[in-house]
């Protein structure tokens, strides 16, 4: 083939797979992403750059003799030089034990209906941009920082065992953070896959709300304390949770539920789903990157493991199915989404009789992935909550905790799932607010 | 002065040309093209070797005061062109937002091109040299403890650049990194460790002594393990403490290094990485002992965060952040160098690809050695923690709360370093830490780490380094 160029796209994955066939190799998966993204970005209630991104990238993985190699590239004129170089990569790699083959078959996939409108936006996300800017400094902030997305992208894949489709993608999203005077600040996301949907002004309100309400914020209290997580710091745990059922991850030892399936590892109302068919989600692919189709696996019911995520080489491993997970070395989950519970925030606010409110949260980090200690850092609006009232505003304080203890002491969790997605949760979470009893808050000590 | 180093030159220069004709006051775009080779080897086995071949063009315009950039990965002279029109147009759109104009430093232009010699060319690095080297590794960590799993990552890259702007600069690169990344978890008798262990240089493959670094990695793993089994429970009260090159270099990267960036000062990245407890004023103001001088200095040969020119083609040179307990200087680029009245840029400006706006990052961020022999730290010292080495650590975004819990630890009684003790937590204010060193030493290491900020992510390749230090009347943290 001397001009892939010229190959119409929708067929360019599985030429390049009848190609790396015809040249020796084994299985054989080709994709192909093609995105396109906008992005404003703001700080200081003024814009400080304007960004747009074209990509076109091939990803090929194969297999020879289970030796199992891959690349992604953009320059489709290298596409036979690539498949030489990986063919002799190949030859020169040792068998791998835990590869065990890819899904065979055809697959029933999810049609993809993107929001056609979202890649025509331009100068439109200005007005979005302006009007999240101008909601949070209404709210009483002075100053506001973040981001707006729009995402445009289209996706093939072709597999040497039968699975072959593609899918389109559209969605748009903003983070904005507001500052109000004396340290007061508060933070917003929202996205969505639905231009009716999108109401940046609501998230400029809400950051700049918990900025006005959060100013003055006395130093935080150490000890253990029942707290109440709003979805933005919760649905950062849990993306750490969901990694954790990723059965790569549980061979790698960057898990803490390594031979923990059947257990009790959460309190029995922890219900934990990836959930690619959730309306508005994010990333919710029809197929994985095997071409399995991809809907909805329980990991967590009632508080038992129910299982890893998985691919076909892992769940072969384990002796299960596939979840349709894959990610071809680490399966990974698209949309997490914790089930709700049915007390609104104000009815879990009640029920705390000495606790804190925290709001967002950053730098998760483990000090043992296997057991789960790790320490992450609240940020922005966090209340003091005395007698079921907010008494106050506090700041500089840590979580320091186990999260199989933090998880067994959910208390209550409640019944306004929202999706998050910014800068600190890659992974989309759809979670509601979540009480957690017996929090283990520190501080610096000097 | 080397050759050329080959990349389609013109379509960069012919990129900026458009610019200006569409009406850019500034321009400049950076063309990259990496060829790397990866490897990971997973509980003994290989599990999948990869190679990557992208690259790609960014431009960067300044329109009205007003910031746009686009990239593509397609190069082709249509695309590239393309990326330029939606640069300006995005910009300009932008301008009715732009309340606070966008100006950018004069700045000396530089035509050259300059490039890190490889004994060992990454380029000829075969598939079997980078398992080889693994497994070495593998073997090593196995014979130093009980593992229940082991993940080990090789990464080879030769990065070739070249910038260009509408100040007449046209630098070109090529710089090779090898990097390395392990994780082992120890497990015996009920109890369990990991080391997250990371090794990384801008040099040729030769860096990648398989003999050497097994030797290395052992000794990492032989001493987390003796921690786990010997190590006793920290000592409460107020103790003084001797903290390893490690410990100083996160320390120093995430509480003097971050903090000190002038963009998170000025709010940037406010809603990301977050601000900073510094403000412009504090420049002159004591923030810790005479003992503390930090330098970040992206000069140093065959550092993980070596260049010349950053990426806005401005000449590289030592910045010190903080001189004898006083704050000394920010780490700037062209934009911020204007918002704080700076005059110039001190060349802290990298993107760590063709499809990342150029932001202020470090680069190699160090505590410069003193006089003290490392021994002498430990003498006077009747009952005290040394820390060698770091597990979990973080710290809040002003970077004024820091936390490091130690892997490698010993107690230190009466001047002497005695058994392991476990996981001591030092957990304290950024001007608390910088106000309790009073000894510095004479010697010096580094670590590698990808260093990450910016929306979309930008991991960069940097150094955190420094000699022993004390650190006198520390109350540690408490576990859970």
């Amino acid at each position: 083939m001397s001009a892939w160029k010229d190959v119409p796209t929708p067929e360019l994955t599985g030429k390049i797979v009848l190609k790396a066939q015809e040249m020796g190799a084994d299985d054989v998966i080709c994709s192909m992403n093609s995105l396109n993204r906008k992005q404003i970005r703001f700080a200081n209630n003024s814009i400080i750059a304007s960004k747009s991104w074209s990509e076109k990238i091939v990803g090929i993985f194969l297999t020879k003799d289970q030796r199992v190699v891959a690349t992604e590239m953009s320059d489709l004129s290298t596409v036979d030089d690539t498949l030489r170089d990986l063919l002799k990569m190949a030859k020169a790699m040792e068998k791998s034990q835990s590869y065990q083959g890819i899904a065979g078959g055809k697959f029933d996939y999810r049609s993809s209906q993107p929001d056609g409108r979202i890649p025509k936006l331009l100068d439109e996300l200005y007005d979005y941009t302006g009007s999240a800017i101008d909601a949070a400094l209404n709210a009483g902030a002075k100053r506001a920082a973040g981001v707006l997305w729009s995402s445009q992208g289209d996706a093939y894949l072709s597999s040497s065992s039968g699975p072959s489709g593609g899918y389109s993608s559209a969605d748009i999203e903003i983070s904005i953070r507001a500052m109000a005077e004396n340290e007061g600040s508060g933070h917003s996301v929202h996205s969505v896959t639905n231009l009716d949907d999108f109401k940046p002004e609501f998230a400029g309100k809400e950051a700049g709300t918990f900025a006005v309400q959060s100013q003055n914020p006395a130093i935080g209290p150490e000890g253990k304390f029942d707290v109440l997580f709003s979805p933005m710091p919760f649905a950062n745990l849990l993306e750490r949770v969901a990694s954790s059922t990723s059965a790569g991850f549980v061979d790698a030892g960057l898990s803490f539920f390594k031979d923990k399936v059947g257990e009790k590892v959460a309190s029995p109302i922890v219900n934990l789903v990836d959930d690619s068919t959730q309306p508005g989600a994010l990333n919710a692919p029809p197929f994985d990157n095997e071409g399995v189709q991809t809907g909805k696996t329980t990991f967590v019911e009632n508080g038992i493991l129910k299982g890893y995520l998985h691919n076909t080489s892992t769940a072969k491993r384990f002796g299960v199915e596939t979840t349709g997970n894959a990610g071809l070395i680490f399966p990974y989950a698209w949309t997490v989404y914790l089930k709700p519970g049915d007390m609104n925030k104000e009815e879990l606010v009640s029920q705390i009789k000495d606790g804190l409110y925290i709001t967002n949260n950053w730098y998760t980090r483990f000090q043992n992935y296997q057991t789960g200690d790790f320490s992450t850092i609240p940020r922005d609006a966090i209340f003091r909550i005395k007698d079921g009232q907010i008494a106050g505003s506090v700041k500089d304080i840590r979580i320091s905790e186990n999260m199989l203890g933090l998880l067994q002491r959910v208390k209550a969790i409640g019944n306004d799932p929202k999706q998050i997605h910014w800068w600190e949760v890659g992974t989309p979470v759809f979670t509601p607010h979540v009480l957690v009893e017996g929090v283990n808050i520190t501080k610096s000590t000097q | 002065m080397h050759d050329k180093i080959d990349m389609d030159r013109d379509m960069v220069d012919l990129a900026i040309e458009n610019a200006l004709d569409m009406g850019a006051e500034y321009a400049e775009a950076r063309m990259e093209a990496v060829k790397a080779n990866s490897l990971i080897l997973k509980n003994g086995n290989p599990e999948i070797s990869g190679l990557d071949r992208s690259s790609g063009v960014g431009i960067r315009v300044l329109v009205h005061g007003s910031l746009g950039f686009a990239s593509t990965d397609q190069l082709t002279k249509d695309s590239a062109m393309d990326s330029v029109e939606i640069a300006v147009r995005m910009a300009k759109a932008a301008a009715n937002l732009t309340r606070e104009r966008i100006l950018l430093s004069e700045e000396s232009s530089h035509v050259k091109d300059y490039e890190v010699s490889q004994k060992q060319k990454i380029a000829d690095v075969q598939t079997e040299d980078m398992l080889d080297v693994l497994k070495h590794v593998d073997k090593s960590m196995l014979d130093a403890a009980p593992l229940a799993s082991r993940f080990l990552q090789v990464y080879a890259e030769e990065r070739t650049k070249y910038y260009a702007n509408s100040d007449d600069s046209k630098i070109g690169s090529r710089i090779p990194r090898v990097f390395m990344f392990m994780l082992p978890t120890i497990v015996e008798g009920g109890q369990v460790s990991q080391a997250m262990l990371q090794k990384g240089v801008a040099m040729g493959w030769e860096y990648m002594d398989p003999v050497r670094l097994s030797e290395e990695i052992g000794h990492e793993i032989s001493v987390t393990y003796k921690n786990m089994k010997e190590g006793v429970k920290p000592p409460a009260g107020k103790i003084d403490m001797v903290l390893g090159p490690e410990v100083v270099g996160i320390a120093t990267h995430e509480s003097c290094g971050h903090p000190y960036e002038a963009d998170r000062i000025s709010g940037r990245e406010a809603a990301q990485a977050g601000e900073s407890f510094v403000s412009k004023e504090m420049i002159g103001t004591k923030i810790g002992s005479e003992a503390a001088t930090v330098i970040d200095d992206p000069t140093i040969e065959n550092s993980f965060g070596f260049y010349l020119y950053d990426d806005e083609g401005v000449k590289a040179r030592p910045k010190v952040l903080i001189k004898n307990g006083i704050i000394n200087e920010f780490l700037h680029n062209r934009e911020t160098a204007v918002a704080m009245d700076m005059g110039a840029s001190n060349a802290a400006a990298r993107a760590n690809n063709f499809d990342r706006e150029a932001i202020v990052r470090m680069s190699n961020t160090f505590i410069q050695p003193g006089d003290y022999k490392k021994d002498e730290l430990f003498e006077d010292i009747k009952l005290g923690v040394y820390m060698n080495s770091f597990m979990e650590w973080n710290i809040d975004d002003k970077r004024y709360n820091q936390r490091y819990i130690g892997r490698e630890a010993y107690l230190i009684e009466n001047g002497e370093v005695k058994g392991a003790v476990k996981a001591p937590i030092l957990e304290l204010t950024t001007p608390a830490f910088w106000s309790a060193i009073d000894a510095v030493a004479d010697d010096l290491d580094w670590a590698a780490a990808t260093c990450g900020k910016g929306e979309p992510g930008q991991g960069i390749p940097v150094y955190t380094g420094g000699p022993h230090i004390r650190l006198r009347n520390i109350t540690l943290g408490v576990s859970q």
